[in-house]
């Protein structure tokens, strides 16, 4: 008779058994391993990547330290912005609990690398370089050389084909560039990073931007950034703001601002389906190669499973049977996948400049899915057991 | 082991009928079986293809349910019993098949072992002691941790029949354990078998019909057209 405490001492057996089976044949272990680890790496790089380009997509954004963010609503995200009239941005001042205001230019225009002489399209941020929202390193101790006129501070983090300006400016502490047909000096360097919109970053102040893109109103605004005082409420002046700037301008938090701008490039754009979509993929490969080993096992032992039903072994025991199984090849497909992954981000960062982090969350969440990936072929997989029935054992 | 004046019954079979299918597919295969077997008996059961026995060792054997007539086995009355009994039964047979049906990825004594897992009154220890001392009694003691790959047929049918007395059942059925053996070894395996049966005193129920191995029974019993005769 088989209690349920019985059924909980047969566990080590079942596993056991599964362990010994699976160890027995080693090619087909092998074989079950690599696919678990292939569908572990896919997951990991293609959330990885997933997670780079959306990290990177909003990594000025997540610099920027201003409490409230004003945009036209026509505005869709960093590189496709609609401005908006100045006097709307001054509004907020009357606002209590505003502290000070400044405003963002933003736009693109090709740099010609001074070596070689080619194209590449720059990401042109216009500011007030006095303002103190934009923590980015390097800049701090630049701001008055930023003031003066023509002057470009350089993104250290561009992609090298913007030439080799660190070199240069070590050897002529400035040089000039051309930059959208305009000739201007790179004075320094600060640190960004690549995001979607562009290879290369540029900072200038306000007058020069407006002097390589004349075509813009200086009327107008891109993004204004508000500042408040400390402990004020800012949901509260958020909606004080909203009710007194007309319907086309949204007012935005700062994690608003930052998910607005991962909205964009997660719905407006197939980057986030792409990825997702390879995620389904390993997935799916794995399962299939999982679900062969499982099933083959069962299927490949009727008679002798028949035969240990026959003697009084409940199909509960061969359910955990086959469930141990797909345990161990979670554990010993996981591990290395984890491990080859490692190595991969590391590389991947070298080579397209994208910060790739194995985080804790990562790890968790490609374990979940390698392990749902796995039992839900198990789950399949068992249903074979009920072709192994004890009536058929004598014929 | 039990003196032959206190003989138990460890099968009655009174009338046993059984169909198989239902209403216009129906075929009646057991037609009024009837049969006994004490313990200490080494019965075995002939009959041409076709003519039942299977079916009969499989109700005898609680794998399947009897349809009509009484059926006590073991002691237990397996006619309407719900599976835990018929579980319980089962733990008290050990059976034997045409086929060896031993688990490939599992060695000799590991194979036998297995039976004993299911009990859990033996330790690792005993499992492991007594799984090898009953290899060693179907003189496979120098083969206890041979993958079934690496033994002869003859070898395989002796692990199997050693894991069907490892736990030492009251009752052995057998069907047909000599139809995949060359003649010199299926009267090897047969021989081990009786011993094993005999040393045991167990019953066993061998059905057969290789008439090169009849001289080892105790009675032999003739099934024909699903109605055993004497
Ligand atoms: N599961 C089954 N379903 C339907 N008919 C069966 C089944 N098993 C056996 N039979 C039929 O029952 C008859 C007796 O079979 P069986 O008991 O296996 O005979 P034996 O073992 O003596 O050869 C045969 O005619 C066979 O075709
Ligand atoms: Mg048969």
């Amino acid at each position: 008779m088989i209690s349920p405490n019985r059924a909980h001492k047969l566990f080590p057996f079942a596993f056991l058994l599964a362990w010994r089976q699976l160890w027995h044949d080693k090619v087909r272990f092998l074989t079950a391993i690599c696919g678990v680890s292939f569908a572990c790496l896919l997951v990991f790089m293609q959330i990885g990547f997933k997670n780079a380009l959306f990290e990177s997509a909003t990594l000025l954004q997540r610099t920027m330290t201003g409490d409230l963010y004003l945009q036209h609503t026509q505005s869709e995200a960093l590189w496709r912005l609609v401005s908006f009239p100045r006097q709307n941005l001054y509004r907020a001042l009357s606002v209590d609990g505003v502290e000070n205001l400044t405003s963002l230019y933003v736009s693109q225009a090709p740099w010609k690398n001074p070596e070689t002489g080619v194209n590449r399209t720059a990401l042109i941020l216009g500011i007030d370089p006095q303002s103190n929202v934009y923590p980015l390193p390097g800049l701090d101790s630049q701001r008055n050389i930023l003031r003066m006129r023509d002057t470009v501070l350089f993104d250290e983090r561009s992609r090298p084909e913007f030439g080799k300006v660190v070199d240069l400016l070590k050897a002529h502490k400035e040089f000039p560039v051309e930059i959208g047909g305009h000739r201007l000096d790179v004075v320094g360097t600060f640190q960004m990073g690549i995001t979607f919109s562009a290879d290369g970053n540029l900072l200038v102040n306000d007058t020069t931007f407006f002097k390589i893109f004349p075509m813009k109103s200086q009327a107008g605004v891109d993004i204004g950034i508000i500042s408040l005082k400390p402990g004020a409420d800012i949901q509260k002046i958020k909606t004080e703001i909203r009710n007194i700037l007309p319907d086309d301008i949204e007012v935005l938090t700062r994690s608003e601002y930052i998910e607005s701008e991962k909205a964009y490039w997660n719905n407006l754009t197939p980057i986030g389906y792409i990825f997702n979509f390879g995620v389904i993929m390993g997935l799916f490969v794995g399962l299939v190669i999982v679900y062969q080993v499982l099933f083959n096992d069962i299927a490949n032992h009727l008679h002798e499973y028949a035969t240990l039903k026959a003697m009084g072994y409940n199909n509960g025991y061969f359910v955990r049977v086959v469930m141990s199984a797909a345990f161990i090849l979670v554990i010993s497909g996981f591990i290395p996948g984890w491990f080859i992954s490692a190595s991969l981000y590391k590389i991947v960062e070298k080579s397209i400049f994208i910060e790739m982090n194995l985080t804790f969350f990562k790890v968790a969440t490609t374990f979940s899915l390698i392990a749902m990936m796995c039992f839900i072929s198990a789950f399949l997989a068992v249903r074979k057991l009920k072709s192994a029935s004890p009536v058929d054992v004598f014929q | 082991m039990i003196s032959p004046d206190k003989q138990t019954y460890l099968i009655e079979a009174d009338s046993l009928f059984y169909q198989y299918g239902d209403k216009d597919l129906a075929q009646l295969v057991l037609k009024g079986a009837t049969l006994d077997l004490r313990s200490g008996e080494f019965v075995i059961l002939a009959g041409p293809s076709g003519s039942g026995k299977s079916t009969l060792l499989s109700l005898i054997g609680a794998l399947r349910q009897c349809q009509e007539g009484n059926l006590s086995i073991v002691g237990y009355d397996v006619k309407g019993a719900n599976e835990e009994i018929m579980r319980t039964v089962r733990k008290n047979i050990g059976y034997v098949f045409q086929q060896h049906n031993l688990l490939g990825f599992l060695t000799a004594v590991q194979n036998v072992e297995m039976t004993l897992q299911m009990f859990p009154e033996y330790s690792r220890e005993m499992r492991r002691d007594l799984s090898a001392e009953i290899l060693e009694k179907v003189g496979l003691g120098r083969h206890l941790d041979y993958f079934p790959s690496q033994l002869s047929v003859g070898q395989k049918q002796r692990v199997a029949i050693a894991r069907s007395l490892v736990h030492r059942p009251k009752l052995i059925l057998a069907d047909e354990p000599t139809a995949s053996l060359d003649s010199k070894t299926g009267i090897q395996v047969t021989e081990i078998l009786h011993d094993m049966v005999k040393t045991l005193g167990c019953g066993a129920l061998v059905v057969t019909h290789d008439n090169r191995i009849f001289s080892y029974a105790d009675r032999i019993l003739h099934i024909e057209d699903g109605v055993v005769k004497i």
